[in-house]
């Protein structure tokens, strides 16, 4: 079984990534994760996060991927103890000091190498099998070819990135954060400078920029999972409830389809046309195929306009009316296209709004509040409203 | 008593009286000069040579390396980024040198562990961390002393992919100021990757006396004949006669939100 894993910045956007189809996610703790700014779990939140997911057959990773300084490895030992007794699955470690401290205090979780550790080849795939790790999450910069050697050449577990923000450098060789804004990029204080502008003065250039287009590997989906990767990992533990609903839900469908072998280039194409909607980047598969070069920059600026597809989530279903959160504004004949954990996504037309007084109206412009609407198919509680996909 | 290592500029090797360290063609980056196997195996012949291999590596270049490293001879040390090389060098030969990633006390013991004892430290601690690591390790340190930092190591060329998409001629190795800190920063595209160098030198001197038994490294990559000189007449005192930064020396930088904020 390939595993979709996904990201979950907070307690709730874990549930809806349980929901919408990942077999596991991975989340951060207050300290020794790499980003410092996600809403990072406390312990009682990591025991919630555990036993949720265990109840539902699926699995918790917890990053400790900081660079670790002396003032970090103080409070590591009981830090590792308390996960281990809480009964996270895995510990998504880079520092060797972390792996050291795992394995001398004999602890149950797994240890899954972090892409900090840019692992691109067999050798050093080996190394960490060697040190106990069952698993490496191999660098974005892995070609196929660099996928498939480690495959054939060691016996670990291989994640590799399907979707997300794409470091610029490999993944911990990178400090400009540090130099430019004082910010350690290692510790979780990256500032993103590779998005940020540069002039080159001596050519009086003064658009210069070194930005990489997000990644998507929806075409490779299946070719991976031939190959044997173990779990495809989607980035962004500081994204919304309904880009992680929506990304792991395509991929997870995409997975799905392909184990029944039932996989059609319409519906790569359809879940490519969702992704897309979703991204305020453009993206792409990254290094997979071919080296990257001017097609794989991106240089025209970020879309800064919040993106409108969200209309809402259903609280539930009686007679013929969905009670709905709203969340984006939608009105009488507007389309809708519910798309659910279970079901494939289906359209209906908005025939009848009626607000939280009982009174229809033409339009719901009142994002939180509580509407019923009419929906021609059954409909069912947390499925998510948004704008039809064409 | 310090041990200097020296990365030279150019291929007059007469000028560097210490040990030096050699950048190998198609497996080291972002040097000024790269040495054939054969360049190597003259020059180790004759005085204490070490061997710089920094890049990360994909199949094809560690099938490729593994033969070449088979080639090489008399080689002191090998300073290695890419862990996938641990298996295939005698471990009393490796320097690991994983660029910013070396930075406590207890993932060098527990390379010590496993046979690593030559360590490079990254460039990003205090002199107080250092001292920390020193004292509670005993593996050989090594420490880049004196070096335009890199700052970037990426797999793309990031400098022919902006000429590409915006018809420009921007050269391969150019000074970039970023917009709002105004930080200069070298770019230096190589093959099928892209190194940034901080522009500034850095320069551990003042604190050299904090930093014995620490091996130190000079890295004359990216510096012109006058800065090169300089360091050559003054790199045993304790200025350097060169406008420096040495922030990451005397300030710990934030990293939590806290910290942040």
């Amino acid at each position: 079984m390939v595993e979709v894993l996904s990201p979950a910045g907070n307690l709730e956007k874990l549930k809806w990534a349980l929901m919408y189809g990942a077999d596991a996610v991975y989340i951060g703790g207050e300290d020794y994760s790499l980003r410092a700014n996600a809403g990072n779990f406390t312990i009682n939140e990591i025991k919630e996060a555990v036993s949720f997911a265990h109840n539902l057959g699926k699995k918790v990773y917890i990053t400790t991927n900081i660079i670790f300084h002396n003032e970090d490895i103080k409070n590591l030992d009981d830090y590792l103890i308390t996960l281990s007794d809480i009964g996270v699955d895995a510990y998504i470690v880079s520092d060797l000091a972390v792996i050291k401290r795992i394995n001398e205090l004999k602890l149950k979780p797994e240890i899954h190498i972090s892409t900090q550790e840019s692992t691109i080849n067999r050798g050093s795939a080996e190394f960490f099998k060697n040190l106990g790790a069952s698993r490496v999450v191999l660098g974005r910069e892995a070609s196929r070819e660099d996928i498939i050697d480690i495959k054939e050449n060691v016996d670990i577990e291989l994640e590799v990135f399907v979707h997300g923000a794409m470091c610029i450098s490999y993944s911990g060789r990178c400090v400009l954060s540090n130099y430019v804004t004082k910010r350690d990029a290692n510790r979780g204080g990256c500032a993103q400078v590779c998005r940020f502008n540069f002039n080159v003065p001596s050519e009086n250039i003064s658009d210069y920029q070194i930005c990489s287009k997000d990644l998507c590997m929806i075409d490779y989906v299946s070719d991976l999972i031939d190959i044997g990767v173990n779990s495809l990992k989607i980035e962004g533990r500081m994204r919304s409830l309904y880009y992680i609903a929506t990304v792991v839900n395509s991929y997870k469908n995409i997975v799905n389809k392909k184990l029944n072998n039932n996989l059609t280039k319409e519906d790569i194409e359809y879940y490519k046309k969702v992704l897309n909607r979703l991204s305020n980047r453009e993206n792409t598969a990254i290094f997979y195929a071919s080296k990257p070069g001017a097609s794989e920059q991106y240089y025209t600026g970020r879309k800064e306009e919040s993106n409108q597809d969200f209309l809402g989530i259903v609280l539930e279903y009686n007679n013929g009316y969905a009670k709905v959160e709203e969340r984006n504004n939608f009105k009488i004949d507007s389309e809708i296209e519910v798309f659910s954990p279970i079901n494939s996504a289906r359209k209906f037309k908005v025939s009848e709004i009626i607000n939280e007084n009982g009174e229809k109206v033409m339009s719901a412009k009142h994002p939180q509040e509580i509407l019923k609407i009419k929906v021609p198919f059954e409909v069912q509680k947390n499925d998510i409203l948004r704008v039809p996909i064409y | 008593m310090n041990k200097y290592f020296m990365i030279p500029r150019e291929k007059d090797l007469n000028k560097y009286k210490e040990n030096i360290i050699l950048p190998i063609e198609e497996f080291s980056i972002g040097f000024d000069v790269y040495y054939s196997v054969k360049e190597i195996n003259k020059i180790s012949s004759e005085r204490e040579t070490s061997v710089i291999i920094n890049k990360l590596l994909h199949k094809k270049e560690l099938n490729k390396v593994i033969e070449v490293i088979k080639e090489l001879k008399n080689i002191k040390y090998y300073f290695i980024e890419d862990l996938g090389l641990i298996n295939y060098i005698n471990k009393e030969n490796i320097v690991l040198y994983q660029n910013h990633i070396l930075s406590n006390y207890e993932s060098i013991r527990a390379y010590k562990d496993l046979g690593i004892k030559n360590i490079m430290i990254s460039n990003e601690l205090t002199i107080e961390e250092i001292c920390e690591i020193k004292d509670k390790t005993n593996s050989n340190l090594f420490y880049m002393f004196i070096s335009r930092n890199t700052l970037l190591y990426s797999n793309r060329k990031l400098v022919s992919s902006y000429n590409e998409y915006k018809c420009a001629f921007m050269n391969k190795k150019s000074i970039i100021k970023e917009d709002v800190s105004g930080k200069e920063l070298i770019i230096k595209e190589e093959g099928d990757s892209t190194l940034i160098f901080d522009k500034n030198i850095f320069s551990a001197n003042e604190v050299v006396k904090l930093l014995d038994n620490i091996n130190l490294v000079i890295n004359f990559s990216n510096m012109n004949e006058f800065e090169e000189d300089k360091i050559l007449n003054n790199y045993k005192k304790d200025n350097l006669g060169l406008e420096i930064d040495d922030y990451f020396l005397k300030n710990k930088i934030g990293y939590k939100i806290s910290d942040i904020k």
